[in-house]
C-alpha cells in the first residue's frame, strides 16, 4: 500500500491531475454540444433517432482518440528516466525489481481503469440528462468496453516502448500504430487487416455496434502478453 | 567488518566502456571516496553497487540494505516533507514512533522543522539536499552510499552532515562517498578510489565512428 502511495505520489502530481481534468472537461463540452442543446424539442423529437445515433458515433469517435492518447501519454510518461528515477528510493533498499514494477503497473491500470469509467460514464450521463431521445443501449457500452481494453493494451505498449527507447516521444508511438491500425480498418483491405488486427487491434464497425475483430478475450491475451513482456523487460534491463 | 569487493567489474553502454576490469574493495573500517573526473564511472560503479545495472564481473557484499543518496532526485512537487520522509520510513519497514522520533531528531538538526508541512515545490535547492539527505540517514542499514551529498548545503549543514558521518562511522557502518571535491572531507585515514583510468568518450566515440 505504501509503494502504490509513493507511485501515486510521483505519478500525479496537481499538474498532471489538471491536466486530466482538463481533457475530461473537453469531452464533456463536446459530449454536450453532441446532444445539440440550442435545438428545439420539437426538432429533437421529430429527428431523436437520427441524433441518437450521431450522437453516440461522434461521442466513440472523440473518445477513441482522447481515451488512447491520454491512456499512452499517462503510462508512458510513468516509465521515462525523469519519472521512474524515484525507483532508486525502492531498489537501493529492497532490491526486488518485480513487486516495484508490478505495483506500478498496477496503479497505472487502476487509473486506466478510473479514466475509461469517466469516459463512459460522461457518455451516458450527458445523454441521459441532456437528450430527450437519449435510452441506454447495451451494445453502446459494449463498444465503449471494448474501448477500453484497446487503450489499457496501447498504454501498455506505450510503457514498453518508453522504457526501452527511453524517450518520452516514443509514448506516440503506440497512439500512431494505433491510428494506423484503425487507418487501414477503415479502408478495408481485408488480408493485410487480418493480421494487422492480430497484434495492433482496432474498433470495427459491425452491423450490430463497434465489435473487437478477434474478441475482447483476445485484446486481453495481449494485455497479458503485454505485462508479461513488460515484467521480464524490467527485471533484465538497466534502469536509468 | 562490512565489505564490498568488485572482481573485474566492467560496464559498457553499447560499444562504450565505462568501466573495465575494476578490482577494488570497499570496508567499513574507514569512509570510501570514489573520485575521479566526468566520464570516469563514479555513477555507473554507484548503480553497480545498488544492481540497477547489469555488469560483467562480479560483486561481493551487496547483496544487503542500502541507503542511497542520488546526486539528483526529483522529489514529489504537492507532497510536504513530513508525508515524503514518513512514507519513505513506511516502505523501508519503520513504524511510526521510530519515524517520528528520528524525523524529529533530523529536523532538529538540520533546522527543518518550520518546513515540515512546506510542499516540496516551495523548498529550495539545499533544503531539498537536506531531505535528500535525511531520507538516507534515517534508515539505520549496514550501508550508505552518497553521490555529492555536500551539493548546494550551506555551511552549518555541511558540518551536520559531517557529524553524522563521523556516528555512522563509529558505528562501523559501510560509507561510500562519490565526490569531485575531496578536500571537503577532512577525514583521517579514509580511503580513496581514484578512477583516474578513465575514458575520454568523446574520443571514443571519434574512434568508432
Amino acid at each position: 500500500m505504501n509503494l502504490l502511495k509513493l507511485h501515486f505520489r510521483y505519478l500525479f502530481g496537481k499538474r498532471n491531475i489538471i491536466l486530466m481534468a482538463a481533457v475530461f472537461m473537453i469531452a464533456g463540452v463536446s459530449f454536450l454540444l453532441a446532444t445539440r442543446p440550442f435545438n428545439s424539442h420539437t426538432d429533437h423529437l421529430i429527428n431523436g433517432k437520427s441524433y441518437f445515433q450521431n450522437y453516440f458515433s461522434n461521442c466513440l469517435l472523440l473518445t477513441r482518440i482522447l481515451q488512447v492518447l491520454l491512456l499512452s501519454f499517462v503510462m508512458g510518461m510513468s516509465f521515462t528516466p525523469p519519472c521512474d528515477s524515484y525507483h532508486i528510493l525502492y531498489l537501493s533498499y529492497r532490491r526486488m525489481r518485480l513487486p516495484y514494477y508490478l505495483s506500478k503497473l498496477f496503479l497505472l491500470l487502476l487509473v486506466a481503469i478510473f479514466i475509461c469509467m469517466l469516459f463512459c460514464f460522461l457518455y451516458f450521463s450527458i445523454g441521459f440528462l441532456s437528450a430527450p431521445w437519449f435510452i441506454f443501449r447495451i451494445n453502446q457500452l459494449e463498444a465503449f468496453i471494448n474501448l477500453s481494453l484497446l487503450s489499457l493494451y496501447y498504454g501498455l505498449c506505450s510503457s514498453l516502448l518508453v522504457f526501452l527507447i527511453k524517450s518520452p516521444l516514443s509514448s506516440v508511438i503506440a497512439y500512431i500504430i494505433y491510428m494506423t491500425s484503425e487507418f487501414l480498418q477503415s479502408l478495408m483491405v481485408s488480408d493485410v487487416n487480418t493480421y494487422i488486427q492480430l497484434v495492433f487491434p482496432s474498433l470495427i464497425v459491425a452491423p450490430e455496434g463497434f465489435k473487437l475483430a478477434y474478441g475482447p478475450l483476445h485484446v486481453l491475451v495481449l494485455i497479458g502478453l503485454a505485462f508479461l513482456l513488460g515484467s521480464y523487460l524490467y527485471s533484465r534491463f538497466d534502469l536509468t | 567488518m562490512i565489505q564490498i569487493e568488485t572482481v573485474n567489474l566492467s560496464k559498457s553502454y553499447g560499444k562504450l566502456p565505462v568501466l573495465e576490469k575494476l578490482n577494488i574493495k570497499l570496508s567499513s573500517d574507514c569512509i570510501n571516496f570514489i573520485v575521479g573526473p566526468n566520464g570516469s564511472g563514479k555513477s555507473t560503479l554507484l548503480k553497480c553497487i545498488m544492481k540497477v545495472i547489469k555488469y560483467q564481473g562480479r560483486l561481493k557484499g551487496n547483496d544487503v540494505a542500502i541507503s542511497y543518496m542520488p546526486e539528483q532526485l526529483p522529489l514529489p512537487d504537492y507532497v510536504s516533507v513530513d508525508s515524503f520522509l514518513t512514507l519513505i520510513g513506511k516502505i523501508r519497514g519503520m513504524n511510526s514512533d521510530e519515524i517520528g522520533s528520528v524525523l524529529r531528531y533530523y529536523y532538529e538538526k538540520f533546522r527543518l522543522e518550520e518546513y515540515r508541512n512546506t510542499n516540496m515545490i516551495k523548498l529550495s535547492k539545499g533544503t531539498r539536499q537536506k531531505v535528500m539527505l535525511i531520507q538516507t540517514l534515517m534508515t539505520e542499514v549496514d550501508i550508505y552510499v552518497f553521490d555529492e551529498p555536500l551539493s548546494g548545503l550551506d555551511e552549518e549543514a555541511k558540518k551536520v552532515f559531517m557529524d553524522e558521518l563521523k556516528l555512522l562511522k563509529k558505528k562501523r557502518k559501510l560509507i561510500i562517498i562519490s565526490t569531485h571535491h575531496l578536500k571537503n572531507y577532512p577525514f583521517r585515514g579514509k580511503r580513496v578510489i581514484e578512477l583516474s583510468d578513465y575514458f575520454d568518450l568523446e574520443a571514443i566515440e571519434n574512434e568508432l565512428a
